[in-house]
């Protein structure tokens, strides 16, 4: 039997479905990415962001692919951890946008599929919340990325944001090579702060090295 | 002015007045309103308005063929519209690409901009777009409350189609303004529609989508009322599925012997990808150049030969539409005055390189003798049809008008240049593939091998069996997912076009010309009314 089917029958129930809790914070999450990225014009392409080595270019075609590579997961009940690119990266800045936007609103409709709770990640069974949860925190990280970038005072919402570092801890409890070792914020630091300085993220306003 | 004449004439300003939107939309010389009231009492009192009007109506006798056309049509358009408000679907209206969320964007873009108050009307709109989505939320919210949501894809679609308004929709259209005087207060408005938008997107994706319905499909009581309120006819739905898949294989025959002529053997698939690197023009500028070359030609072709056309109605505005997230053309028509011409709307759907063999028969389409003939007949006709013939539109009748004039064009011997004979066949099958979709997804149909509809496998469909060009086959399954019944008004309009046309023929002293200047000039009709009125033309 493959993976695939162990997956989805490990939790087959007719109408199984990614837990209501999840999807409302992953829309959240891609609702705030998308707020962030609309409107990016080719000349902020080349802008350096938080992600070593990563232009915004290259953060935009990320977040297309990382959304599609969460999509088929979430569809399929099979985790590809080398997924193919969805995205192009000579694309211009419109259309990397408009692809975001598709790959967004296909992930959502895929969560509301009456498919299994489990997603089989290296035949390892994962909660399909959690996916859920741990694509949340991908989607609003990179988003508050490119934010960071173009230079926009948009933090990630407080109230995502709080329940998007509660949840860290149990999502990034393997976190060595998905994101740098926490950044120390100051005491007092909203939500957004301490969330993307748990992620590794220098909450300061800044420009990143190219 | 007959009692049914100013019966319509009545219905139409009280109706402009509860939804200047759309009345702005339809080019209405109505004076100026901001906002559509889409909460569940707008909606009502627009139901109140055609109970009354049908009540009225009842009580009136007509006195002459055209009362009786005009009583008929009115009769026939509410008595359809009450049968959608009395379903519920007022509290469940969310559709994708041409919902709620495009009318209100596009009707901005249509107002007048010609002076000052002009102005401040385009400035008063958008202003009212946080106001009218309210409204739009409370109904939404209402049929939440009582069990009858619509579907979440279209929610989800539709937030993503609000993010991209969001982003800064009106920002053009504001930069034209300039630096006048009222450059501030336009710019604050378009910053509040702006945040009207990014609002809508959030509620469709947070709060309505986890209560919205897992299905796509409507059943068939609810396809019923949508169907009749598309096409001015009662279908039955299982002889035109059968019938589109037979219509679809006809049209896949014909192209596969056009494709031969592009090159022996080519399949139709092979002969398409030839075309598109040998018959296209590069740029958005190049397209723009073309399509007004050949919507001016098809008009100084067609003049005093085929048809008649009226003066105002020579001239024909064609403008490209970046924005639009559709992925097809679409025309909007003149205004009631006709200071507004009929203007043919293109997308460019990310493309730098456009493909002429394939565009130039939705050209005969949205342009002459397609909608631009049939919508400006109708505006020239005047007093010899009512206000509300004159400022309505029956999907079937005008999108059936639409695909019989390509195929008027391709019997005049348009599709002469290499491979636009295929081009027209391949927008032929696209209407083809509409019809089985629609029907198959609403009503749970079966396809030919068994198997059941999914979003995947329309969107198979439509690429491989439709000949869809890939940007447009997302939008356009979302489209047919959301709006049941009326994507089937294409080709059960054409039918209903040539039927009619087939039985004319037959009468003794039958002339093609004279017949299409009279059928427009009856101005809309249901297809269920067509056959009958055109028999007395």
């Amino acid at each position: 039997m493959a993976a695939r089917e162990r997956g989805r029958g490990a939790g087959r129930s007719g109408r199984a479905l990614t837990p209501r809790g999840a999807i409302a914070l992953l829309a959240a999450a891609i609702g705030y990415a998308l707020s962030v990225c609309a409107g990016v014009t080719p000349d902020e392409l080349p802008l350096p962001t938080p992600c070593a080595g990563w232009d915004t270019r290259a953060l935009l075609a990320h977040l297309c692919d990382s959304t599609a590579a969460l999509e088929a997961a979430i569809r399929t009940g099979d985790l590809a951890l080398d997924p193919k690119a969805a995205s192009d990266p000579g694309q211009g800045a419109d259309a990397l946008v408009e692809a975001l936007r598709d790959g967004a609103a296909a992930l959502l409709c895929a969560c509301y599929l009456p498919s299994g709770r489990f997603v089989m990640a290296d035949g390892v069974p994962i909660p399909a919340g959690i996916v859920a949860c741990t694509g949340a925190v991908e989607i609003a990280v990179h988003g508050w990325d490119v934010s960071a970038a173009r230079g926009l005072a948009c933090p990630i919402p407080a109230a995502l944001a709080e329940r998007l570092l509660s949840l860290c801890p149990l999502l990034l409890f393997r976190r060595r090579g998905l994101f740098a070792d926490p950044v120390a914020v100051p005491p007092g630091a909203g939500p957004c702060d301490r969330l993307v300085g748990y992620l590794g993220r220098d909450p300061r306003p800044r420009r990143w090295p190219g | 002015m007959t009692p049914v004449f100013r019966l319509c004439d009545e219905y139409v300003t009280r109706w402009a007045a509860l939804d200047p939107v759309a009345a702005g939309m339809r080019g209405l010389a109505e004076p100026f309103g901001a906002a559509t009231d889409y909460g569940p009492d707008g909606y009502a009192a627009r139901e109140e308005l055609i109970a009354e009007t049908l009540s009225a109506l009842h009580a009136m006798t007509v006195t002459s063929e055209r009362d009786r056309l005009a009583a008929g049509y009115l009769r026939e358009r509410l008595e359809a519209q009450q049968a959608w408000h009395r379903a519920g679907e007022p509290l469940r209206s969310l559709r994708t690409p041409f919902g709620l969320v495009s009318t209100i964007r596009d009707s901005v873009d249509l107002l007048p901009r010609g002076s000052d108050d002009d102005w401040r009307n385009v400035a008063a709109r958008m202003r009212a777009i946080p106001e009218m989505f309210a409204g739009w939320r409370a109904s939404l919210d209402a049929g939440l409350a009582r069990g009858t949501p619509a579907a979440r894809r279209q929610a989800v679609e539709a937030a993503v189609q609000a993010d991209r308004y969001a982003a800064g929709t009106h920002d053009e259209l504001v930069a034209g303004y300039g630096d006048g005087p009222l450059a501030a207060e336009l710019a604050a408005a378009a910053a509040a529609a702006h945040r009207g938008y990014a609002e809508v997107a959030r509620y469709l994706r947070e709060d309505y989508a986890p209560r919205a319905a897992d299905a796509d499909g409507v059943g068939a009581d609810r396809y019923a009322v949508a169907a009749r309120l598309s096409l001015g006819a009662d279908i039955d739905a299982t002889e035109a599925y059968e019938w589109g898949w037979a219509e679809l294989a006809r049209i896949e025959a014909e192209m596969a012997a056009e494709a031969d002529r592009v090159r022996p053997g080519a399949s139709a698939g092979e002969a398409a990808a030839i075309l598109d690197e040998t018959a296209c023009v590069d740029g958005a500028d190049a397209y723009l150049a073309w399509l007004r070359e050949r919507h001016d030609r098809a008009i100084a072709e067609l003049d005093g030969v085929h048809f008649d056309i009226a003066p105002p109605l020579r001239r024909i505005d064609v403008v490209l539409a970046p924005g639009s997230t559709s992925g097809a053309a679409y025309y909007t028509p003149p205004s009631e005055d006709l200071t507004r011409p009929g203007r043919t709307w293109w997308p460019l759907g990310g493309r730098q390189r456009f493909a002429t063999w394939s565009e130039l028969s939705t050209v005969f389409h949205e342009g002459v003798p397609g909608h631009h003939l049939q919508n400006g007949a109708v505006q020239v006709a005047r007093d010899s049809l009512s206000r509300f013939a004159r400022s309505t539109f029956v999907s079937g009748h005008g999108e059936g008008w639409a695909l019989y004039a390509e195929r008027l064009a391709d019997e005049l011997g348009w599709f002469d240049e290499p491979g636009t004979r295929l081009g027209m066949l391949a927008g032929s099958a696209l209407r083809a593939a509409r019809v089985v979709i629609d029907i198959g997804v609403h009503l749970d149909l079966p396809l030919p091998d068994g198997s059941r509809w999914t979003f995947g496998r329309a969107c198979e469909v439509l690429r491989e069996r439709g000949r869809a060009e890939p940007h447009r086959v997302h939008a356009e399954v979302v489209r047919y997912f959301g709006w049941p019944g009326q994507a089937i008004a294409y080709k059960l309009g054409e039918r209903a076009w040539l039927a009619a046309r087939e039985e004319a023929r037959r009468r003794p002293g039958f002339d093609l010309k004279r017949w299409h200047t009279a059928a427009l000039s009856l101005g809309p009709i249901g297809l269920a009314g067509l056959a009958e009125a055109l028999r007395a033309v």
